[in-house]
């Protein structure tokens, strides 16, 4: 029994290695993600921008949290993504591994880019500055170089075994720059205010306010799911261009067929 | 809705010219991811379509030649 168990674990894994098994499943799941990623950051915006009560120490900047925590969040879980992802590459030589290195890094560099933009615009009115050394600001900004060396790296590599493999090994060596940005708060005295909200422990906020963040950041959630596989999809699509299932699935319709019969 | 007045929401005691900031740009990023793969996603589409085309095109003319040269 237990054999046959590991068997069809074994075979699911060499089915998850497959790009063109992977292409089929993912159709419903970009389509679902990309739905629910619409339908919660609109409600997100709109309850975060006009419902949610002001802060009763920083009034109406505070409602920047509201897109500043979302793009900070996502962008650390894509970071964790590529290294889990760096990791499947080295090990066990996965196609897909180096397909969703490369799918991550567009959305992983802007949402890096615009939590730290949208923390600066928020520090301004709060902390009165638009820029501080802080612990966490410098360890995202770290995480921006390292999305920045990660994407050069690949444009760098013709060779697309080395670009893999090297691509791999940054995502996963600089997967320890995460819990540093996650402990930065607690490890040196900041102005950072400690996480206002975490996925495992009741909020400090009075609900109003934490509700329309909860929305948002699965939005935010949702929005990277979308984004990512449709790109891997794409990925996928160049990679696979010489492949008898791409010729398949872009085969030249009936109908034109016929038209050149006739002629 | 927590303001009064629609120019209250947009004037947020002083704070609206930083949070609308940080929502637009935010705006202007996720579009912009969305839109990029969208685009790259049709071209890709199309050039793999065009090729079948081609590749059809020319079983039909290969297909013509040997039916001239048998008869």
């Amino acid at each position: 029994m237990s054999g046959s168990f590991a068997a069809s674990l074994k075979q699911l894994w060499h089915k998850l290695g497959s790009p063109r098994w992977f292409y089929q499943i993912t159709h419903n799941w970009v389509r679902g993600f990309g739905v629910m990623a619409a339908v919660m950051l609109v409600v997100g915006c709109v309850w975060g921008l006009a419902f949610a009560p002001p802060d009763y120490q920083q009034g109406n900047s505070f409602r920047i949290m509201y897109v500043h925590v979302p793009a900070a969040m996502v962008a650390q879980s894509l970071y964790l993504g590529m290294g889990v992802a760096g990791f499947i590459g080295l090990v066990w030589r996965m196609k897909l591994a180096d397909v969703a290195i490369a799918a991550t890094l567009p959305l992983g560099i802007t949402l890096t880019a615009l939590a730290l933009f949208s923390g600066s615009v928020w520090g301004r009115p709060t902390w009165g500055s638009w820029w501080e050394w802080d612990g966490r600001t410098v360890s995202t900004l770290v995480m921006l170089f390292l999305y920045l060396g990660i994407y050069a790296l690949r444009e760098a590599i013709a060779e697309a075994d080395l670009r893999a493999r090297a691509a791999a090994l940054v995502s996963l060596v600089g997967t320890v720059n995460i819990p540093v940005i996650k402990y930065s708060v607690e490890w040196w005295n900041t102005l950072h205010q400690p996480a206002s909200f975490t996925l495992t422990e009741k909020p400090a906020m009075p609900a109003e306010m934490w509700l329309p963040l909860l929305v948002m950041v699965l939005g935010f959630y949702c929005f990277a799911g979308h984004n990512v596989l449709s790109r891997m999809r794409l990925e996928i699509l160049r990679r696979e261009a010489n492949t008898r299932w791409v010729a398949e699935l872009f085969a030249a319709k009936p109908v034109s067929a016929s038209i050149t019969k006739e002629s | 809705m927590y303001f009064s007045t629609i120019g209250e929401l947009i004037a947020m005691d002083g704070h609206g010219s930083f949070v609308w900031l940080a929502y637009g740009t935010t705006v202007l990023v996720l579009l912009v991811n969305l839109v990029a793969t969208r685009l790259a996603t049709r071209k890709q589409e199309s050039a793999l379509r065009w090729r079948q085309e081609v590749a059809a095109l020319q079983q039909q003319q290969a297909n013509n030649t040997t039916e001239q040269n048998d008869s």
